[in-house]
């Protein structure tokens, strides 16, 4: 998402306040602005961390994870040597110290540090999402798909698994299995206009004059529940377009249509 | 939306005689330079408009650092119906150096942030796909 340019400009003069109000919405929202953490980090945050108070550690563990999608290994290990500091034995903070491992290549030690953290916690959903995401780095995508299919059976309401499961389907061609994933979302979210139009996408990708009428219907349900949503509204578009020029279609079914 | 996208562009091209000469893709992967499935798709259905002329190019993401090299792609051709690598020194960017230069140069200035891609005009319609703005910035630079 392409952010203004006034954003950029004018963190040369961010005020701390200013600055730890930033990092909480991104956090609040969920949003990955690594270069903008980053730069937030170094312009305001590396001289005044000693003034956040308890906050310090949420956002240094912010920054670290900024730091390791930027490549800037010294603002990651620093964040790393401050939280290590503070939480000696923390499993959260071995798991940045796996992710570290992971961004910069060294796979084998990443799966150690995360098996000693699973071995003191079985539960521990982190871990095991960290090793997929490993899995998909390495370009084991089939990996990846068994370890992830065991991992929703037992977190079954995790979305973004699912989520990211039927990703890995659709980068194997398996639309049939994508839209199993979808069709779970949709049993426990089925006002969720998202999961609609993401069903749907995979309905009329698969082709076929039933796959692209299931598609219209969740097109038309996903505008229904919001109609902003752009790529709905273009899928209703295209499906109908489809279905309305089909030539073996029954007449009555035209009629529906229009 | 990949037939929105490619409906779209192809009106945008036919009301300034223009064709779509090519597609270009940059895998999420850093190591994975290779076309999948689709993209080879893609440029066979763009070479059956147009001839042997299409051209794919796979984005090299570890050759994009701020210091951009030249040809920081693998260019393929359609032979045959089926997508087929270039030969390195058979690829060669026009403009003796300056394309890299550009495109480092554009890089520090963060310019990156305001290109709007098709995924992006869709979350916000009001954002301009054709990038207009950058065109610009990119035909004071050369």
């Amino acid at each position: 998402m392409a952010a203004s340019s006034n954003d950029f400009n004018s963190w040369k003069e961010i005020g701390l306040d200013d600055c730890r109000a930033m990092l909480r919405k991104f956090r609040d929202d969920n949003e990955r602005r690594s270069e903008e953490i980053v730069e937030l980090y170094e312009e305001c945050l590396d001289s005044k961390m000693h003034k956040l108070g308890n906050e310090k550690w949420i956002v240094y563990e912010q920054v670290c994870i900024a730091a390791l999608d930027c490549a800037r290994q010294d603002i990651a290990q620093k964040c790393i040597a401050a939280l290590r500091h503070q939480f000696p034995d923390s499993s959260r903070v071995r798991k940045l110290i796996g992710m570290q491992h992971e961004s910069l290549g060294s796979f084998e030690k990443a799966e150690k540090v995360y098996d000693s953290i699973q071995q003191t916690d079985e539960s521990n959903s982190h871990v095991r999402k960290r090793r997929i995401a490993m899995l998909r780095a390495l370009r084991k995508v089939p990996e990846a798909i068994v370890e992830l299919n065991t991992y929703v059976k037992q977190f079954m309401s995790d979305y973004e698994a699912w989520l990211e499961l039927c990703d890995l389907y659709i980068s194997e061609n398996d639309y049939t299995k994508a839209a199993y994933c979808i069709e779970e979302l949709l049993l426990s979210n089925p006002h969720n206009h998202l999961y609609h139009q993401r069903y749907a996408d995979i309905r009329y990708t698969q082709g076929g004059m039933e796959n692209i009428e299931l598609a219209r219907a969740h097109y038309a349900q996903a505008v229904a529940l919001n109609s902003n949503n752009v790529r709905a509204m273009y899928g209703l578009f295209l499906s109908a377009s489809n279905v309305a020029s089909a030539p073996k279609c029954a007449g009555q079914k035209k009629k529906r249509q229009h | 939306m990949l037939e929105i996208a490619l409906s779209q562009v192809d009106a945008y091209c036919r009301s300034r005689n223009l064709a779509i000469a090519g597609y270009y893709q940059a895998n999420e992967n850093y190591k994975d330079h290779s076309p999948n499935l689709i993209a080879c798709r893609i440029i066979e259905k763009i070479s059956e408009n147009i001839g042997s002329d299409a051209l794919l190019l796979m984005v090299e993401n570890d050759k994009l650092a701020s210091n951009v090299e030249n040809a920081c792609f693998t260019a393929y051709t359609v032979q045959d119906g089926k997508a087929k690598k270039v030969e390195g020194e058979k690829v060669q960017v026009q403009g003796n150096g300056t394309a890299g230069q550009i495109a480092s140069a554009l890089l520090c200035a963060k310019e990156h942030w305001q290109l709007v891609d098709f995924d992006s005009h869709l979350d916000d319609i009001s954002l301009d796909w054709t990038n207009a703005h950058i065109s610009v910035k990119i035909s004071n630079a050369v």
